[in-house]
């Protein structure tokens, strides 16, 4: 690209610091609410500045995961019990998700399928991503009502695992499609088999492929509202289900409102840090590289 | 193949061939588990689904009953449904479109830079992976009337506060505003990406040629780049009708129903009077609507992949 003029970097320049404000303003204010006292928070003017304008506390954290102490009916809740089930919700599907798609994507990178060509085979994965979740909600809600699997993780796991099982595949399909073929033909035509070729040599060579598709099936599940909303109602509930009751529970607390959102927030923020650019990479589907 | 090689280069025929019956089978061995696995957690349940467009079924009872085409009838003239429809649409255009400015506008501006480029980037980023019910959390704390910020920087340049969630038309801008908030992101860095993987040649030719900065964006940049726009928006609009989680928290739909988009008008529907063939019909009706996008997107995609 040319190099620009003086006027255009000013601009550009002004821009990107009006956008960068704009995205991290957000996620400061929620951070220092969290840190604020019910007192500072119904302040009549907004306070910004912690120690300068307000005496900073952690009542919040102690309130949310006090196992709902000191709330009465309303109460907070088990923190603590939702964050496990979210934990073990986002990992276990993701782990099905990763095998399972790991599976169909050396398939589809590897295999010529004659009377489905692999493109529309792949393309039928991703339009099962396409879905509006909302189709799935009241055939899932009845169907497992129906067996009595309802406000049980096992669903959550399987259900999540459903949702991101075609962006894996089409994440890792590209993934298979650029490791060199050389080294898997050679252990063939030394004895060993298609699946000895597939665990012992592309998959471990597939590894930073599967940790990257892994930790976006992680952030997809962990961050999901809709299913968990109806499908859970106490015992299997997730994080952001709870935090979501805080609308219909109690006024506006937003110090502990903010709390709970940033226990919420802190792994994927944690993942995108670590993803860096290979977010657009997996939110595009892989078509920008 | 337990038995051992024979020490010639060439592999003996019947090696190679029940090798070949092998991989045979491997092919579908690797496919079907997750094949089968989205026929059972994907396909079945929409077809269920299908039978309960021409059924009705209340929490309780064990079998659909069948009512014909009346949950479609009954859409057909809800005008609830319709003023959700139009509201949606105009939510999804509005939304995406200034996605679409916005984000090549700030990738223009990113490509012009060199100094801090990385990390701006990945703050950038960070919005599209926050959990959208915390997002809605974050924003509803920013747009309160007394106690929020927004209002607050308001008050401070002279303006009149808003009712950001109270006002009909304010609820809808703002639920934009959040989406813009966390996926202009998205048309912006992957713009950059498009951007980034253009020819330089093609640029210092026209440079050369003593095209100003505003014709080689006219005549090169736009036109290289507008088949990757019109994928990303179209993507980009496939998620955007999906909207649920923000409204649910910001707005539950209010004031009255003027936040109702599609999605939540279906859940709406289905789980407070608990009318699940109707959240059905509501939910092939959005099938429909986004199948029609999808095809839209596909056709562009492929126009990326094999040009």
């Amino acid at each position: 690209m040319t190099s620009p003029g003086r006027a255009a970097r000013a601009i550009s320049y002004a821009i990107l610091i009006f956008w960068t404000a704009f995205t991290l303003f957000p996620l400061y204010w929620t951070t220092i609410t969290s840190i604020k006292s019910s007192q500072t928070v119904n302040l009549p003017v907004p306070t910004f500045i912690p120690w300068v304008q307000f005496q900073p506390t952690l009542q919040p954290f102690i309130d949310i995961f006090g196992e709902g102490q000191g709330y009465g009916v309303n109460g907070m809740g088990n923190v603590s019990l939702f964050f496990r089930n979210s934990f073990s919700a986002a990992f276990l599907s993701s782990l099905i998700a990763v095998i399972l798609g790991a599976m169909a994507a050396y398939a589809l990178s590897r295999f010529r399928y004659r009377r489905w060509k692999n493109n529309d085979i792949a393309f039928w994965f991703i339009s099962q991503r396409m879905l509006p979740p909302i189709a799935l909600v009241v055939p899932y809600f009845i169907l497992f009502g129906r067996v009595g699997l309802l406000d049980r993780l096992p669903v959550l796991i399987a259900v999540y695992a459903a949702m991101n099982l075609p962006l894996v595949i089409w994440l890792l399909r590209d993934y298979f499609q650029d490791l060199p073929l050389e080294i898997e033909e050679a252990s063939m035509v030394d004895g060993s088999s298609r699946f000895g070729a597939f665990f012992r040599i592309a998959l471990p060579l597939a590894i930073p492929g599967l940790v990257v598709a892994f930790l976006f099936a992680f952030v997809f599940a962990w961050n999901e509202f809709l299913f968990g909303l109806t499908l859970t109602f106490d015992h299997a509930k997730t994080l952001p289900v709870q935090l979501a009751g805080n609308v219909t529970l109690r006024g506006p607390r937003y110090w502990d409102i903010a709390a709970q959102g940033l226990v919420v927030m802190l792994p994927p923020l944690f993942i995108a840090l670590f993803l860096g650019r290979y977010i657009v990479r997996g939110l595009t589907l892989g078509a920008l590289k | 193949m337990t038995t051992a090689q024979p020490a010639i280069t060439v592999p003996a025929p019947s090696t190679a061939g029940s090798r070949r019956s092998l991989d045979h089978s491997a092919k579908y061995i690797f496919l079907l588990p997750a094949l089968l696995y989205l026929l059972i957690l994907g396909v079945f349940p929409l077809l269920f689904s299908l039978r309960l467009v021409f059924g009705a079924w209340n929490a309780g009872q064990k079998e659909i009953t069948w009512v014909g085409l009346a949950n479609i009838q009954r859409l057909l003239v809800d005008t609830r449904f319709w003023d959700s429809f139009w509201k949606t649409l105009a939510y999804v255009a509005l939304a995406t479109g200034l996605e679409l400015i916005l984000g090549f506008a700030v990738a223009l501006a990113l490509q012009n830079v060199t100094r801090g480029k990385s990390w701006m980037r990945v703050a950038f980023a960070l919005p599209m992976l926050l959990p959208p019910i915390t997002v809605a959390f974050t924003w509803k704390m920013m747009f309160d009337f007394n106690r929020g910020p927004v209002n607050y920087f308001f008050g401070l340049v002279g303006l009149p506060p808003v009712a950001w969630l109270a006002g009909k038309q304010a609820a809808i801008l703002s639920l934009v505003l959040v989406d813009l908030w966390q996926w202009t992101p998205f048309i912006m860095l992957a713009a950059l990406a498009a951007l980034e993987s253009l020819p330089v040649e093609l640029y210092e030719a026209a440079t050369v040629d003593g095209a100003s900065r505003w014709d080689i964006l006219k005549q090169i940049t736009l036109p290289l780049i507008q088949p990757y726009l019109v994928a990303l928006v179209l993507l980009r609009a496939i998620d955007a009708f999906k909207a649920f989680d923000v409204i649910y928290v910001m707005t539950g739909g209010g004031p009255g129903t003027s936040t109702e988009l599609l999605t939540f008008y279906a859940y709406v529907a289905g789980f407070r009077p608990f009318n699940m063939g109707f959240t059905a019909t509501i939910s092939w009706a959005i099938l429909i609507i986004m199948s029609i996008v999808f095809l839209l997107f596909l056709r562009a995609f492929r126009r990326i992949e094999e040009p």
